[in-house]
C-alpha cells in the first residue's frame, strides 16, 4: 500500500510532471475549441490591434440570405462595421443581421439593418429594405465634435444617421466583419454556408483629421485579421476588400 | 535521484513550451485567437413589467416596440430625436437597390455629410419579458405580440 507521507523524490518529480501536463492539457482543451469541441460564436474579419488610432470605419457590405432561418431563434449572422472604445470594448456597430427562427420565418424579418450599442441594446430598421446580392454602405464614427458617436447607412443617395450615443473617447479600435452565432452548438458542417460569401469592400478608417483613408497596411500597419473555423476570409486587397466564406476561399 | 529531478526540472518547461506552441497552432494557424465579442444583447426594461433574458426562450416572450413608443413609456433620454441631433428627419425610406457587385462608388459621394437622422419610430426593438408580464403588456397596449404588430406612440390608457 502506498504511503503518501514517504513518497520519494523520483515519485514526486513524476507526479509533478503528470500534474503539470494535466494542467496544460486542460488549458489546451479550453483554448482550442475547434480541435476538441465546437462553440457557437464565430467571428471573421479585420481589426485594428495594439494601439488605437481611428475615429470610425465604413464598409460596403453585401447582403445575403444566410441560410440560418432554420436554426434556433437565438442564432444569427451579423455583417457589420464596428467601433470599439479606447479599451477595445464594443461600443457601436451597424450593418445587417439575419436571425434564425426555428424553421418558422413567417413572422420574422429578412436580413435587416440593425444597430447595436455596447453589445446590449439592439435596434432593427425594417423599413430600410435590402436587396439580396447587392451591397450597402454602413459606417460608425465618432462625431467631429468628439461628443457623440453615430451609426449611418448610405440609403436613398445620402448618409442617414440611424442612431447615436455618447463618445467612446477615441482614438478607438475599429473592426469589420461577420459574427455568426449558432444554436444549437454542434457539428460545424451544419453551420450556415453563407452562400458564395459575404463581400466587404471599399473599407476605410477615419483619422483624427476627420478624413477617411483606405484601410490598407500602409495607412494602418497596426491592422490584423481574425477568423474562427469553419469560417475564413479571403482578401482581395488587405484590409480594404475581403470575402467571408465557409471552409475555404 | 538528482539526475531524475534535474530531468524533470528541465523536461517539464521544455515539454510545456512545445505543448503550448502546438496548442496555439491548432487554435488559429498564423494569427492570434479572435478577441471576445461581448455578451448577448440584454433587453431594455419597462417599469411595471418583469424582464427576462438575456436570450429568447420559452421562459421569455418577445414584445415588439419601436423606440419612440419605448421612450414614451420610459422617458429614456438616451432615445434621441432628429431635433436633438440638429438634423432634419429623414423622409420615410423608399426602396433602394443599393450597389450592384462590381459597382465602384466615387469617394466624393461617400465623403458627403449626413443630411438627416432616422426618427426613432423606425427603430424597432424586442423587449424580453416573463410570460405573465408579456401577457399583461399586450392586454394593456393591444400591440407588441408579433413583429407585424409593433407598438407605436399613442395616447396611453
Amino acid at each position: 500500500m502506498m504511503n503518501r507521507g514517504r513518497t520519494g523524490p523520483n515519485s514526486r518529480a513524476t507526479a509533478a510532471t503528470l500534474v503539470i501536463c494535466g494542467l496544460m492539457l486542460a488549458v489546451w482543451v479550453a483554448a482550442a475549441p475547434s480541435a476538441l469541441a465546437h462553440y457557437g460564436d464565430h467571428t471573421v474579419g479585420v481589426m485594428k490591434v495594439n494601439s488605437p488610432g481611428g475615429y470610425g470605419t465604413q464598409f460596403k457590405i453585401e447582403v445575403l440570405q444566410t441560410g440560418i432561418d432554420n436554426f434556433d431563434i437565438n442564432s444569427y449572422v451579423r455583417a457589420r462595421a464596428s467601433l470599439r472604445d479606447f479599451q477595445n470594448l464594443p461600443w457601436l456597430e451597424t450593418g445587417w443581421v439575419d436571425y434564425g427562427c426555428g424553421g418558422n420565418c413567417g413572422g420574422e424579418f429578412p436580413p435587416t439593418v440593425y444597430t447595436l450599442k455596447q453589445a446590449s441594446t439592439e435596434n432593427w430598421y425594417p423599413s430600410y429594405s435590402l436587396t439580396l446580392g447587392n451591397l450597402y454602405f454602413f459606417k460608425v464614427s465618432e462625431a467631429d465634435t468628439h461628443v457623440d458617436s453615430s451609426a449611418y447607412i448610405y440609403y436613398n443617395g445620402v448618409w442617414q444617421l440611424l442612431t447615436s450615443m455618447g463618445s467612446p473617447q477615441c482614438p478607438c479600435f475599429e473592426r469589420a466583419g461577420t459574427w455568426i452565432n449558432m444554436f444549437p452548438i454542434g457539428d460545424p458542417s451544419l453551420h450556415p454556408a453563407l452562400s458564395g460569401g459575404i463581400d466587404f469592400l471599399q473599407g476605410k478608417i477615419k483619422k483624427s483629421d476627420n478624413q477617411w483613408y483606405q484601410w490598407n497596411p500602409t495607412n494602418f500597419p497596426e491592422s490584423s485579421f481574425f477568423y474562427t473555423n469553419p469560417y475564413v476570409h479571403c482578401f482581395e486587397t488587405a484590409y480594404y476588400a475581403f470575402t467571408v466564406k465557409k471552409n475555404t476561399c | 535521484m538528482r539526475r531524475s529531478r534535474l530531468l524533470a526540472m528541465i523536461g517539464v518547461p521544455v515539454f510545456g513550451l512545445l505543448f503550448g506552441a502546438a496548442a496555439l497552432a491548432v487554435v488559429s494557424p498564423g494569427e492570434s485567437p479572435p478577441p471576445p465579442e461581448g455578451a448577448q444583447p440584454r433587453t431594455l426594461t419597462v417599469p411595471g413589467f418583469k424582464s427576462c433574458g438575456p436570450v429568447r426562450s420559452p421562459a421569455c416572450v418577445g414584445i415588439w416596440v419601436n423606440m419612440d413608443f419605448y421612450a414614451q413609456l420610459t422617458h429614456d433620454a438616451s432615445v434621441r430625436y432628429p431635433e436633438d441631433l440638429g438634423l432634419a428627419e429623414c423622409p420615410p425610406p423608399s426602396p433602394d437597390p443599393g450597389f450592384a457587385p462590381g459597382q465602384e462608388v466615387p469617394d466624393e459621394v461617400l465623403d458627403s455629410a449626413p443630411t438627416c437622422a432616422v426618427h426613432p419610430r423606425y427603430a424597432v426593438t424586442e423587449l424580453l419579458m416573463v410570460p405573465d408580464s408579456a401577457k399583461s403588456f399586450i392586454a394593456t397596449y393591444g400591440c407588441g405580440g408579433t413583429s407585424g404588430n409593433v407598438c407605436q406612440r399613442r395616447d396611453l390608457p
